[in-house]
């Protein structure tokens, strides 16, 4: 830097302390127009799941990890251990865009960022990660976004993004998108993709929605092996514990495929039992396990009992929309045969409001 | 008679108890004199009569302390005093004193002192003070006049005077014994202790009372005042720690109120709420902290608001109800007008607007609240001229950011939906009564409400969804479980059943552990005894089993709860309904005495008796008479033991409808005059609580038809006491005054129906009248009825210008006399009722009838009645010319059997052979058929009848009637004319048997039967 200045200084015939004024002044009325910033890295906060925080400069990132400069040390996030980040110099649509989300109102949210420009970097990343998040929530919640809207949403990210720390979670959404359009076998390599992931929890999570997939497709005897391989696995981490017993009554459900209605139903009555169901984070669980309940009931011809097991995931457990969708669907269809069309109108209408571009919404209008 | 059984019942519970409560009061009262432990124990409990029998018996019991025998005239005095006090009516009230001061006088005038003298001071204390708080509260009626009220002011003021001087006495004379007394605490110094601390609450009491009777601004009334103030506050430094000492705390508070030193009450009452164990406690201080700071000028209403606020805050759907809490809202709603208006004078536009919502937030929900509190916020909202609209509003905009916040809006939509849930239903059962345009109205009004409360019940279950959706962190599991039961609640109500079931069978199988989940499985038990009873002819199976279910499970689970007993209840009626007794009985068994589901069990059995009976012949009857005695005093017994458990405070419409059931039994096993006390002075006497007009009664949906029902049964135990009674005249007197009560009830309830209805009361019990004649073996007994019942009737027709009436009449002594007329030593006494039944009818059928609704008919009716009068009477050939002529009005085959009849029973009673011809050939005067010009009998007779009803299947009784009158005249003609009928009989009996093998059933066979002896007799 300084033989360039002793340079320009000679062949300028000035001396270089002029030489080093004049440039200063110029860089400061440069960035005092505007015309200039300053190069800085990129400032962020990761925030991790059971754990604190961590600030710094963002350094790399990949499917399995980010890595952040703080206090002159690197520090290594697994995606296990992700849960999201924020920018510091990001506009703040993406701040209003992330808490619209965290109320559901995926709508407001997309229409904050619909009038982004200019953003680079791993902000543009960010705001391109909501992008497809939003589109798809509202895309299956029934929201104003259209399913091929928000699929060229999330396709347009893993293009655009593959070494991104939300890849994993965006490949999640794209094989959930894939099978709410019907493309369960597209789906399924998807899910593959997760099954095969180094990290054990997205391995575990890819193996639930993998036999999901499964079951979906008719392969019941599949499904029943992806669940217990998931089920059987030696990974003890909390998360993976959780995706244990969500895999359970996924495996009744397949027992109940497979005909094994007795076995299924006590599978599930065990994780009732055993689980606690006040516990707000547990609602998808409960909500698999009343579903399964109610396939076992009408398995055998029991519809009053099969129609109040659905109600209480309608009920009670409603928080996911994939459990609470198949609800409703068999609400609306159990509905008339015991007399009651008034609770079958209802399941119907809030199926088409809520969750009108789901499997169980196109399987009921089919 | 029955005085004296009730008395000897009396005493021989008053032993029983004895027994029992001795035996807990001697474990747990070592340190005290068995018998004044005792005798505390009984006074706690309420129980100042057995207090009294006790003291009696006390009094002369050598095994009592000698002391204590001596001390038996001051506690008979003090038991008085404290049964006065728990007394509401002013007349019992001064008669219990009275007894109280007449006692306590003989007993000072005996030279009591020393310990004597100082109990006999604080009793004169307690006494007078009790005499004073009468005067002072008499002095309060709106019916007092000016003077009145100042003469009773005169007579408070006295007796207080001399309870303060009483107590004044007492206290320094124990002071000044406990001031020399040693260390040693024996119990003579315990007890003087304890008296002293007892006189020390009550002289400041006495005195702020007395201070009462003075007029505002007189120096009497502020010297008095001030003492008390000094003396509570003194007793709360000493007692701090008890709740004797909160207690003069807080009327110390409330004396320095009264002489306007607001800030002392309020420095006071912090001091409590600070020190306060429990919000109970807060909310007592706040309330005198309301009264203070509305003293102060300026009124300081951020003060009130930061001191209540709080306490408003978090109050429960129920606690929202009470009075004491809707005090508190209408002292936080003041201080946010006050607010209001202060921000109005500053033109503070944003701050009068939120202070202004939140005031009509909280006076809305104050003037929901029960009591005083409810009428206060309903004037200010008159006051402050706050709309319904406003109010609702400034519900709708209050911003939720918390679950409590929500909860609070939840909770009043809830409110709001029960008060309109409460008003259907009671419109729903209006309805089944009503006609005519109130009729429409009701539809109106049914719809209107259903749509409400179907809107307000969607509204509410989004406002739980949204309010799941708020940070629930610090949220209990208890609250967020009452949520669930408020969504089942609001499922009940709007009729979505398999909703409340599914969150009750969550609630029972899942988390039984928290509250509110008992609630939930009590309102999916309700929903599923809806979903059975509301599909009578589906397939039930599904319904019964859950029901079962649901109700075994809440039974195991939370026993003796109400829910319980709904369980027990339902889960007894369903064995009752398949018939399975001793199931029934295991879930009656497991209740309390006096439990629901025992009353439900043995007024079942009641009505499945009555039924059974109804299905009887009088034969059936009279072979099981012993049997049948036998299970309804059984039944009567059940009701009996079941109604124990309820006395008028906390009588409900069940235990009122089964002691009216226990009336009705007893009058069908003759015991008329229980009957006639369980209806009058039983301590649940349907009658009673009909007149007293009695909410157990009155607020039940089936309010009217139990009214109907009381006044029945009383008709009936009235004219049944007649059969023993040897004057008549208060039995009548009694009879009439419950009939004149009923026809005002029912043309009160559904003008356009009370005249059916008072005639449809009239055949029931007319019919029950007869039940009973029939049921009576005594001839004389029998006769007195008779003669008595008669007498009543016929003054009663003779008064009465309503067809209706006479007709009953008429038809009722038509019964009453049918029933005597086989029996020789009643047989005169019939033909001469049978004579007054035809005056009572003859002066019927002068009535014009041509305005009133079926005169046709009625007159008709009349007429017919009074041909079977003529024939009782004797008179047939007027019997059959009445017969003749109302066959040629209307030709009907009830007509021609009475006119077949009337020839049989004239042939039996001296008509000779021709009547007996004219009954089975046919008889009276000729008639020419308008077509083929041929003439016939008017009267068919019996075979003629025969042969027109048998074919006719919807006829059956008509044949049988008809045969049997054919086969009988028949026997009796040749018995009469010695001729051998045998082999007619026999074939036409044989006839009978191939076209009916069951001979009619039960109400025709056994007089088949007993005709067939007599065939095979001859």
């Amino acid at each position: 830097m300084l033989h360039i200045m002793k340079n320009l200084s000679n062949r300028w015939g000035i001396s270089e302390f002029r030489l080093f004024w004049n440039v200063g002044v110029l860089v400061l009325a440069l960035q005092f127009l505007g015309a200039i910033k300053p190069v800085t890295a990129e400032e962020i906060t990761v925030y991790r799941i059971n754990a604190g925080s961590v600030r710094g400069e963002f350094v790399s990132s990949s499917p399995e990890k980010i890595v952040v400069k703080s206090r002159n040390s690197e520090v290594e996030i697994s995606v296990a251990d992700f849960r999201n980040l924020s920018v510091d110099e990001a506009p703040p649509e993406i701040d209003k865009a992330r808490r619209n989300f965290d109320n559901n109102r995926f709508d407001e949210g997309l229409a904050e960022l619909s009038g982004l420009t200019g953003v680079t970097g791993i902000a543009a990343e960010e705001a391109a990660y909501l992008k497809a998040f939003g589109s798809a929530m509202s895309a299956s919640t029934g929201g104003a976004m259209s399913p091929k809207d928000a699929g060229s949403a999330t396709y347009e990210f893993t293009r655009n993004y593959p070494d991104s720390i939300h890849t994993y979670e965006i490949v999640e959404i794209l094989g959930r998108q894939l099978v709410d359009i019907g493309s369960d076998d597209l789906a399924r390599a998807e899910f593959e993709k997760l099954a095969s992931a180094n990290v054990p929890t997205i391995r575990g999570r890819g193996k639930l929605l993998l036999g999901q997939s499964q079951l979906r497709l008719g392969d019941a005897t599949g499904a029943q092996k992806s669940f217990q391989e998931l089920i059987e696995s030696p990974e003890t981490s909390q998360e993976f514990l959780r995706l244990k017993s969500l895999a359970e009554p996924m495996l009744a459900k397949a027992l109940v495929e497979n005909g094994n209605v007795e076995k299924a139903r006590e599978m599930v009555n065990a994780v009732i039992s055993r689980e606690n169901t006040e516990n707000l984070e547990n609602a998808e669980l409960f909500a698999n396990c009343y579903n399964v309940l109610g396939l076992c009931h009408l398995k055998k011809g029991e519809m009053e009992s099969a129609l109040l097991d659905f109600l209480k995931t309608d009920l009670l457990f409603n928080s996911n929309p994939e459990s609470h969708a198949e609800a409703l669907f068999y609400l609306t269809t159990i509905g008339p045969q015991v007399q009651q069309n008034d609770l079958a109108f209802e399941s119907r209408e809030k199926l088409n409001q809520r969750y009108r571009n789901s499997l169980w919404a196109k399987k009921l209008n089919q | 008679m029955a005085c004296a059984m009730r008395q000897m019942h009396f005493r021989f519970s008053a032993v029983i108890f004895l027994i029992v409560l001795g035996t807990f009061v001697a474990r747990d009262s070592n340190a005290q004199e068995p018998a004044e432990a005792f005798l505390r124990a009984l006074r706690e409990r309420g129980l100042f009569e057995l207090a009294n029998d006790y003291l009696l018996e006390a009094a002369n019991d050598p095994l009592v302390d000698s002391a204590f025998r001596e001390r038996v005239p001051l506690e008979h005095a003090e038991n008085m005093i404290q049964f006065a006090e728990s007394t509401r009516t002013f007349i019992q009230k001064t008669e219990r004193l009275v007894e109280a001061e007449q006692v306590l006088e003989k007993f000072m005038a005996s030279g009591a002192s020393g310990d004597m003298r100082q109990a006999a001071l604080s009793t004169l204390g307690n006494l007078r003070l009790q005499q004073g708080l009468t005067h002072i509260i008499q002095s309060q009626s709106d019916r007092a006049t000016e003077e009145e009220r100042n003469e009773l002011l005169d007579l408070a003021r006295d007796s207080l005077g001399q309870s303060v001087a009483a107590y004044a006495e007492v206290r320094e004379s124990l002071k000044k014994e406990l001031e020399s007394a040693g260390k040693d605490l024996t119990p003579d110094i315990k007890r003087k202790y304890q008296l002293f601390q007892e006189v020390r609450l009550r002289f400041p009491f006495a005195q702020e009372n007395e201070a009462d009777t003075y007029p505002e601004g007189d120096p009497r009334r502020a010297q008095l005042l001030t003492a008390a103030a000094d003396e509570y506050q003194q007793l709360w430094k000493a007692y701090s720690g008890y709740s004797s000492g909160v207690n003069a705390c807080l009327q110390g508070a409330r004396a320095l109120n009264k002489l306007g030193r607001h800030q002392e009450a309020l420095d006071l009452m912090k001091d409590l709420y600070e020190r306060a164990g429990s919000e109970n406690t807060r909310a007592l201080a706040a309330i005198q902290a309301i009264d203070a700071w509305e003293g102060f000028d300026p009124y300081p209403f951020d003060e009130v608001i930061f001191f209540l606020e709080p306490l408003a805050a978090n109050l429960t759907n129920s606690q929202m109800r009470e009075d004491k809490w809707g005090t508190i809202q209408i002292g936080l709603a003041k201080a946010y007008w006050a607010k209001f208006e202060k921000a109005k004078a500053d033109g503070d536009a944003a701050l009068m607007g939120r202070a202004k919502k939140t005031a009509a937030r909280l006076i809305k929900r104050a003037s929901r609240s029960r009591g005083n509190s409810q009428e206060i916020a309903r004037q200010l909202i008159e006051q402050w001229g706050v709309s319904t609209i406003e109010m609702d509003d400034a519900d709708a905009d209050a911003e939720v950011v918390s679950f409590p916040d929500a909860k609070l809006r939840i909770d009043d939509q809830i409110v709001q939906l029960d008060e309109t849930y409460r008003g259907l239903l009671d419109a729903k059962s209006q309805l089944a009564n009503a006609t005519g345009d109130s009729k429409t109205d009701l539809e109106q009004s049914v719809s209107e409400m259903a749509s409400e409360i179907s809107k307000r019940g969607n509204e509410i279950i989004l406002m739980i969804d949204d309010a799941l959706k708020l940070p629930l962190d610090d949220v209990q599991p208890n609250d967020l479980n009452h949520l669930k039961y408020l969504r089942a609640y609001v499922y009940f109500t709007t009729g979505r059943y398999f909703h409340t079931v599914a969150l009750g069978q969550f609630a029972l199988d899942r988390i039984s552990g928290l509250e509110w989940s008992r609630q939930t499985a009590g309102l999916a038990t309700k929903s599923l005894a809806v979903m059975y009873e509301n599909n009578p002819d589906g397939n039930r199976d599904f319904e019964k089993t859950t029901l079962i279910d649901f109700c075994e499970r809440i039974y195991d689970r939370w026993p003796g709860t109400p829910e319980a007993q709904q369980s027990a209840a339902i889960l007894v009626q369903i064995a009752l309904a398949d018939g399975n007794t001793d199931l029934a009985e295991k879930y009656k068994g497991g209740m309390s005495a006096g439990g629901g589901a025992s009353l439900t069990l043995a007024r079942q059995k009641w009505l499945d008796f009555k039924a059974r009976k109804r299905e009887m012949s009088s034969e059936q009857m009279d072979a099981q008479s012993e049997a049948l005695r036998e299970e309804a005093n059984k039944i009567i017994a059940e009701l009996e033991s079941g109604l124990k458990g309820f006395s008028p405070e906390n009588v409900n419409f069940e235990a009122a409808y089964s002691a009216l059931l226990l009336a009705n039994a007893r009058l069908e096993v003759g015991e008329t005059a229980k009957a006639v006390e369980q209806l009058e002075s039983a301590i649940i006497a349907p009658l009673d609580l009909v007149k007293q007009k009695h909410p157990a009664v009155m607020q039940s949906s089936n309010a009217v038809p139990f009214m109907i029902e009381t006044f029945r049964t009383a008709i009936n135990a009235y004219l049944s006491s007649l059969r023993t009674s040897d004057d008549p005249a208060p039995w009548i007197t009694k009879t009439r005054g419950v009939l004149d009560a009923l026809q005002v009830l029912l043309k009160e309830h559904n003008p356009d129906t009370a005249s059916r209805e008072m005639l449809a009361t009239y055949a029931k019990v007319s019919s029950e009248l007869t039940e009973q004649f029939a049921s009576i073996d005594d001839p004389n007994e029998k006769s007195k009825l008779a003669s008595n019942l008669s007498e009543f009737l016929v003054s009663m027709a003779s008064e009465s210008n309503d067809i209706n009436v006479v007709r009953w009449v008429g038809v009722t002594l038509n019964d009453v006399a049918q029933t005597m007329r086989t029996n020789e030593q009643t047989k005169a006494a019939a033909r001469e009722i049978f004579g007054k039944a035809v005056e009572v009818l003859s002066r019927g059928e002068t009535f014009d009838l041509s305005q009133v609704e079926n005169g046709a008919l009625l007159s008709l009716l009349v007429r017919r009645a009074k041909a079977n009068a003529l024939a009782g009477k004797g008179s047939y050939q007027e019997a059959i010319d009445v017969i003749a002529e109302l066959i040629g009005e209307r030709n009907a085959l009830d007509l021609q059997i009475d006119g077949a009849r009337i020839f049989q029973e004239w042939g039996h009673n001296g008509g000779g052979l021709k009547a007996f011809e004219s009954a089975v050939a046919g008889g009276g005067p000729e008639v020419v058929d308008s077509k083929t010009r041929r003439k016939s009998n008017s009267i068919w007779g019996w075979r003629k009848l025969v042969t027109a009803t048998v074919s006719k299947t919807d006829n059956a009784d008509s044949f049988h009637e008809s045969n049997l009158g054919f086969m009988n005249s028949q026997y009796e003609y040749a018995q009469l004319k010695g001729v051998d009928a045998k082999a007619a009989l026999v074939s036409q009996y044989e006839r009978t048997e191939a076209k009916f093998p069951d001979f009619g059933g039960a109400k025709y066979k056994s007089r088949y039967e007993e005709l067939k002896k007599k065939i095979d007799a001859l």
